[in-house]
Parts: structure tokens; sequence; C-alpha cells
């Protein structure tokens, strides 16, 4: 391997993992609030007269 | 995250993407080669400022445990988990690059030097922290023995520094550098802080936001559905 292809090496590597964590990381993100807007949909469902969304009017 | 939070981090991390590649194209296409070694040592200029940003993540899990001995809070322990994490990778990013350049500079991918078998015991010690974490059900103490393992890790820290100073190593401890090398050194550094900044505050989001569920699913009074009293508004 020369010199060049040693130097290119290292910064490929870096790359790949610094921002392939970073990339993990912002899906992760993205996973955790569809999950958390599913949860909040199950914990109030339309029609809930707890619930301000749907349901009956308060007015 | 509300609108203006998301805006500034979008932000962010467009402009740490911007000067990233632009250090990289400095490197390869600016920076003079140097004498000696040749085009290798074009590996220092991301080698070197990871290698200090392992250190700052290290030093931040290292805070983070005192604070959590101190305070008890579990927001200290989410940190220093956070930071662990990011140290680890970072400190895997060097023993790499470190690997490649000594081969190419050395004739070796691997020598038992004082600063490359302390990197390695870094390396090792967080690592280890993270493999301890999941073994430990009670979240009061995970927090407190990953505090106690966090102060202690961090005692190699010094020991990578200084080891190249106080001890005969084939690793070189200064490399004297020509102003355009310094400046492409300064361009990789800022962008390379940025991006372990913006990892560890990234895992931290994450980390909060496991731990309140998991808080939450613990502790069902938390988790509360409004109802209205009886006979209320109408």
């Amino acid at each position: 391997m020369s010199a060049t292809t040693h130097a290119v090496a290292a910064y490929a590597v870096t790359i790949l993992l610094l921002w392939g964590y970073a990339a993990t990381l912002w899906l992760s993100a993205r996973r955790q609030k569809t999950n958390d807007n599913q949860d909040n949909a199950g914990k109030y469902p339309q029609g809930n007269p707890g619930s301000n969304r749907g349901g009956s009017d308060p007015s | 995250m509300n609108t203006l939070k998301k805006k500034i981090w979008t932000a962010y991390w467009l402009a740490t993407a911007a000067m990233f590649a632009a250090a990289v194209a400095m490197v390869f296409a600016w920076t003079p080669t140097e004498a000696t070694m040749g085009t290798v040592q074009k590996v220092f200029y991301l080698h070197m400022p990871v290698a200090i940003n392992t250190f700052l993540a290290c030093m931040v899990t290292f805070i983070a445990s005192i604070g959590y001995l101190w305070q008890r809070r579990q927001v200290w322990d989410d940190l220093a988990a956070s930071s662990a994490k990011v140290a680890v990778l970072l400190c895997s990013i060097v023993l790499l690059t470190g690997m490649i350049w000594g081969h190419s500079a050395w004739g070796q991918w691997w020598t038992w030097s004082p600063r490359l078998t302390f990197s390695l015991v870094l390396w090792l010690l967080y690592v280890a922290y993270l493999v301890i974490r999941p073994s430990i059900e009670s979240r009061q103490r995970r927090a407190l023995v990953s505090s106690v393992y966090g102060v202690v890790a961090f005692l190699d820290v010094p020991l990578v520094y200084l080891s190249v100073k106080l001890m005969p190593d084939i690793h070189p401890s200064s490399i004297a550098l020509a102003p355009e090398m310094k400046l492409t050194l300064l361009s990789c550094f800022v962008p390379v802080t940025m991006l372990a900044a913006g990892l560890i505050a990234a895992r931290f989001h994450l980390q909060r936001a496991e731990t309140l569920s998991m808080q939450e699913a613990d502790d069902p009074s938390l988790d509360v559905i409004p109802v209205r009293p009886a006979g209320g508004l109408t």
C-alpha cells in the first residue's frame, strides 16, 4: 500500500465512523419521535371525553 | 423540540458538515506534503484533533460522574453515559488512524510503545464502562457504580498524554509544522470538535428520552391521563 492509500484509508475510516454514528443517532431520534406520537395517539384516543383532542366540545 | 431549536440544530449540523468537507479538501488540495514522512503525514490533521476530542469526551464523563456522586441526579448519569459512548467511538478512530499511520511510517500496524499501550487501555476502560452498565438492573445502583468507574477510568487520560514526554517512545511527542500546516490543523480541529460535541448532545438527548420513558414505565403515577372532574366543564 502506498502512503497516499494509507492517508485516504485513514480519512475514509474516520468519515465513515463519525458520520455513520451521527446518521444512526438521527435515525434513532426519528424512530423515537414516531413511537412517541403513536403512544400519544393511544393515550388520547379520538372521542375520549377526558381528552381535549376530539370528543365532546368543552364549550 | 420546537421549530427554532430544530432550525438551529439543523444549521449546526450543516455548518459542521460543510466545515468538515472544506477541511478535508484543504488537507489534500492545499496543504504542502511533509518532507520526511510524505503523504501519510496528512493523517495527522485528523488523528490529533480526534485524539484531543477523545480526552475531552472522557473529561465530560469524568465531570458528569462527579456531578452524579455529588447530587445523585439521573441527568448526570445520562450525560456521563452519552459522553462515554462518543469517547469509545473517538478512541477507536484514534487507534485505527494511528495504526494506518504506523504501518506506513514504521512498517508495522502495532507496537507496544507507552503511548499506544495507554491508548489501548483507555479504549478498553471505556468499552468496559459501556459493557458493565446494562448488566446492573437497578437504575440508581448502575448510576452509582458507573460514576465511581467514570472517575477512576479518567486517570488513564493523563497517562496517555504524558507517556510520550516521560518515557522513551516511538510515537512523536511534537511535530514542527509550517504555517500552512498549522492553519490546516486548526481547520480540522474546529469541525471535529463541533462534530464530537454534536454527537454527545444528540446521544444525550436520546438517553434522556429513554430514561424518562423508563421512569414513566416504572412509576405509573407519572403516566397520568388528564381526567375532568365529574360535573365539570359542560
